[in-house]
Order: C-alpha cells, then structure tokens, then sequence
C-alpha cells in the first residue's frame, strides 16, 4: 500500500487519467465543443480584421480554451457528488479533498490539451512565439486553468440540484471569456482605469499576454494589477475550494 | 504523527467491537431530526443488517458512521476510533456503497474498479489482480471490457460493490447494495458479501429487504424513525415475535382470547398451532379468506412498529 504524499498524488493522477484520458478518448466530441467559439472568433478576426487583432484572438483563443475547461470542473463536479455520488465513494477512502480537487482540475486540462495545442502551432504561424511570450503564455495558461478550475470546483459545491449546473457553467465561460480585455485591447478602457481588466482573472492574463507580445501598450499599474490578480485569484480560490469541498457535512 | 497513528490503529486491533454507535442524535439544518439517539454495538467479523422503511435514519446513521455526516450528539467508534476526532484514521479502515450510488459510466468495470483501489493506494499489478478477482466474484467477467453506460442498473450496482468489497478495508458500509436488482444479481451479491464475511470483514449493510435480512445477517438492527426498536441476532428476532404462526384475515375480524393487529384491510394474528385453527374458524365463519405463514422477520418490524416495512415504498 503506498501512503503519504506519493499516494495522493498517484489519487490526483488516477482522477485525471479515468476522468481526463479516458474520457476524452471515449468521447472526443468535447474538444471539438470547447474549440468552435474560439476558432469561430479567430475566423471573423481574420477576415474582417487586422493582423494585431488576428494575433488577439489567438491569445484570446488560448485563454478561452484554458478557462472553458477548466470552469467545466463545475458540472462534473456536481454531477460526482449529486448524481453518481462518486464522491461520497471517495470521502470513505483516504483520498484528501485537495487531491480529489487536483485530480478533477488536472482532468479539465487533459480535455484543453488538444485545443491549446492547436492554437499554440497557429500562434507559432502568426510569429507570436518569442521565448519571452511562451514563458508568460505557459505561466499565463497555468493561472487561467487553476483559478476557472477552482472557481468551478466551488460554484459547484453550492448546488442541490444538477437542473441548475449546466446552464451556470455556460453563463460563467462567456461572461469570463466575452467581458474582460481579451479580446479587445485594454487600452479601449477608460485612461486610469485598465486595472479594471484584472478584475477578472482572463483579463489579467490577457492583459499580460498582449503587453508582452507587443501588441498593446497597457498601464503599469494594469499590468502590476494582473499579475497580483492572478495570484490573489488562484490562493484565494484553493483556500475557499478547501473549505467548501464538503467532505464532511454539517 | 505515524508513532500515534500506530497507537491507534492498535488500539483499534485491542477492541473486539468493530463499531459501536452510542446514543447518536442527528438534527439536519431544516430542523428535521433523522436519529434520536442510536446505540448498538457490531462484533468484528459480523455482517449485520440495518433494518428500516425509507426515512427511518438508516442512511443519516451510515454517513456519520463513514465520516460523511457530523452528528449532532453522541458517538460512533469504528475500531475504537472516534469518527468525529479521527476520520484520517477511520478513512484508512472503511469502504462504503453509497446509496444510490453509481459507477462511472464513461469506464468499463475493469477500470472503474481498477482506478478505486489505485485511489485507495494499492500498487498497479495488485489492483489489477484484485479488480478482477472481484469482477469475477460478482459475475462481471462477461462485461469487464463494456463501457458501464452500456450495463443495465443492476450490473452498475454490482460493479460498485466489486470495488468496494476489493478494497479489501476492515470495515464495510453498504446502503442498500442490492436496490433495484433482479433476484439472480441479488443472489450474486449475497454470495460475494459472504465470501467478505468468511474473509474476515465486517459488514453493515441497510436494507429493507427482510428475506436479505434473514438469509445474511448474523445480527439485524431495527431503525424506526431514528430510533433503535431492535438489536440482536436473528434467532433473538424470532424469538421475540413470540409465536410460530400467523393468520392474515382479509377483512376486520376480532376473535376473543387472540389480538389481531390491522394493516390495510388485513387483520393478522399471532398464535401458536392451537390458536390457528381458532382464528380460521372465525374467518370461515364470516366469509373471510386467510391465509397461514410461519412468522418471520417481518413479523417483528409489524409488531415493534404496527406497519410493514415495504409500505412506505
């Protein structure tokens, strides 16, 4: 028997593995699901737009994609607990809640592997892959995936019913991928006022990821505003995705 | 931390009961109380039933006990360990169905069970073993390679007892395991809960199955609306109902000398073999069809409650 940390992370593997490889080796079709608005939007930016806003959308694509799966945590989430009672199984086991947690979250970057793949080669294409711009790409695609994952995890744990999950993580995926600066530069906001990009952690990251491939000069204080935002986003959604994960109930 | 873990876990192998439930409450937030202080006691090595209409706590009981529910009063002790102060440790002992329960239908059997008990820490050659040993116990060798989304209901229950008995924990938590199974899986199910029993497990199953009841349990438990009615092994039930025979009249009859109990149109006596002939001469006299049965299992839950136990359903 292993114990310890090696047993827990062998748990978050196993996760990913039966609810990420499996999963989307028996049903592909999400991954064409999670790309159609992404590669949509990059086709009318390349038709109607320029080269700047052709290279927006496909970091806007790339966000998009990160943060889609990531907040789809919520539906499967809430479906292992209210409907399979998948986690119910795993609370009488030695699994710990952050390695369960971790496992799912892993899974949903399992299923924006191939999405993210693609548009990194089309990235590739357009000349956007400097050194600088991958490191703060992959630093950035980690942020995005572990706040909307976190943050799903712990929208989920807030509903009874799964009636109400599915629309939710629709609603969350737009308003998080259509709202902030990111795919329209920050600098269309209000001067002194870009730091309201961050708000949002796919903003922050966009706001980054534009300024670091030239293609938008944004504000110091913005883009020091992104950084800690993302940093905020991620610690604080452990810690509330920790408290809220009701492996044992009141 | 791992010198008190050792001292607990032997402390646990020291007590010879493997869980004792003592006057558990349970008051849920909507003000609904499901337990009003639980106390039994469960022998190592014993399958025990948890007997009880829906609502009557069953579930509320199982859920503290495998450390998914805090009470709200009292304690339960799995190997002497208290669920609420050590659930680490608890956790590392139990296994549980949970009710309603399902298997992931994206995996086939094989690998559903496989990844449980990659989950609960075993290596990969054994959990490949113990998966299909226990695929095999269950019956589920034909469908080992089918995706459970192509499995009827009863198949899926089965897979999830398979992982759970493979667990191979001391301690084994079942919510109604063999809900909704067609008699032969049912069958299938019983023979795998013994061959545990024979291992060595300890097994506490609810049910409100009385004939499962009867043919696995070494001891039953009665819940009725969050309180214990009855604890004991299933010769100690029988004895309690008091009588070999009942007498179900269909239609409301009274006889002197005999109580009858009224459930729905049926008027049931309990009597010894001089008292049947009694009771059937004063239902033939009315025109009253009757019919006789040795007195079961049942027949306790309808005299410690005044009801049977499939009503609520």
């Amino acid at each position: 028997m292993r114990r310890g940390i090696k047993r827990q992370a062998v748990a978050s593997l196993t996760i990913a593995w039966i609810n990420g490889v499996v999963a989307l080796r028996r049903a592909p079709l999400w991954v064409v699901s999670y790309l159609l608005m992404p590669l949509a939007l990059l086709f009318f930016f390349r038709i109607y737009g320029n080269v700047t806003m052709m290279k927006m959308a496909l970091i806007g694509g790339i966000i998009m994609i990160a943060m889609s799966n990531g907040i789809s945590i919520l539906g499967d989430a809430a479906f292992f607990r209210i409907h399979v009672k998948y986690q119910d199984l795993l609370i009488a086991t030695p699994i710990r809640p952050m390695s369960y947690v971790m496992g799912l979250s892993l899974s949903m970057l399992v299923f924006a592997s191939p999405g993210l793949a693609l548009f990194v080669v089309l990235a590739s294409l357009a000349g956007l892959m400097t050194a600088e711009f991958a490191l703060a790409l992959a630093a950035c695609v980690i942020a995005v995936w572990t706040t909307s994952s976190l943050m799903g995890f712990t929208i989920s744990t807030l509903f009874k019913s799964l009636r109400h999950v599915w629309p939710m993580a629709s609603i969350l995926s737009m308003v998080l991928s259509l709202l902030p600066p990111i795919y329209y530069p920050a600098t269309v906001l209000p001067q002194g006022l870009q730091w309201v990009g961050a708000l949002a952690p796919t903003g922050a990251a966009a706001m980054i990821l534009h300024h670091v491939a030239g293609l938008v000069e944004v504000e110091a204080t913005a883009l020091g505003a992104s950084m800690a935002s993302l940093i905020v986003y991620a610690a604080a959604l452990a810690l509330l995705s920790s408290l809220k994960v009701r492996w044992r109930e009141p | 931390m791992v010198f008190i873990f050792v001292l607990k876990v032997l402390r646990g192998l020291a007590v010879v009961s493997a869980v004792v439930s003592k006057g558990v409450w349970k008051r849920y937030r909507n003000g609904v109380v499901a337990l009003k202080g639980v106390s039994f006691s469960v022998e190592k090595g014993k399958l025990v039933a948890l007997l009880g209409r829906n609502g009557a706590g069953k579930t509320t009981w199982v859920r503290i006990a495998s450390t998914q529910l805090l009470p709200t009063q009292g304690t339960v002790e799995v190997l002497g360990l208290d669920v609420v102060a050590d659930p680490w440790e608890v956790r590392e002992l139990i296994a549980m169905v949970p009710q309603e329960g399902l298997p992931l239908d994206i995996l086939t059997p094989f690998e559903f069970v496989y990844s449980y008990l990659l989950i609960r820490g075993y290596g990969r050659s054994e959990a490949k073993k113990l998966a299909r040993e226990h695929l095999a116990l269950l019956e589920l060798e034909p469908y080992a390679k089918k995706t459970i989304s192509e499995l009827s209901g009863g198949l899926k229950r089965r897979v999830l007892v398979a992982a759970v008995l493979a667990s191979g924990a001391e301690i084994l938590f079942l919510d109604e395991p063999t809900i909704g199974l067609d008699p032969l899986a049912r069958r299938s199910v019983w023979r795998a809960l013994k061959e545990a029993e024979r291992g060595g497990q300890t097994i506490i199953l609810t049910t409100h199955y009385m004939d499962e009841a009867e043919v696995l349990a070494d001891e039953v438990v009665i819940v009725h609306e969050g309180r214990v009615l009855f604890s004991g092994t299933i010769e100690e039930a029988r004895r309690a109902v008091g009588h070999k025979f009942k007498v179900e009249v269909y239609g409301d009859l009274e006889v002197e000398g005999y109580e009858g109990l009224r459930l729905k149109g049926v008027t049931v006596f309990y009597v010894d073999e001089g008292g049947v002939d009694d009771v059937l001469e004063k239902a033939m006299a009315k025109g009253y069809e009757s019919v006789v049965k040795p007195t079961s299992l049942e027949d306790l839950f309808i005299k410690l409650t005044g009801e049977r136990i499939e009503e609520g359903d």
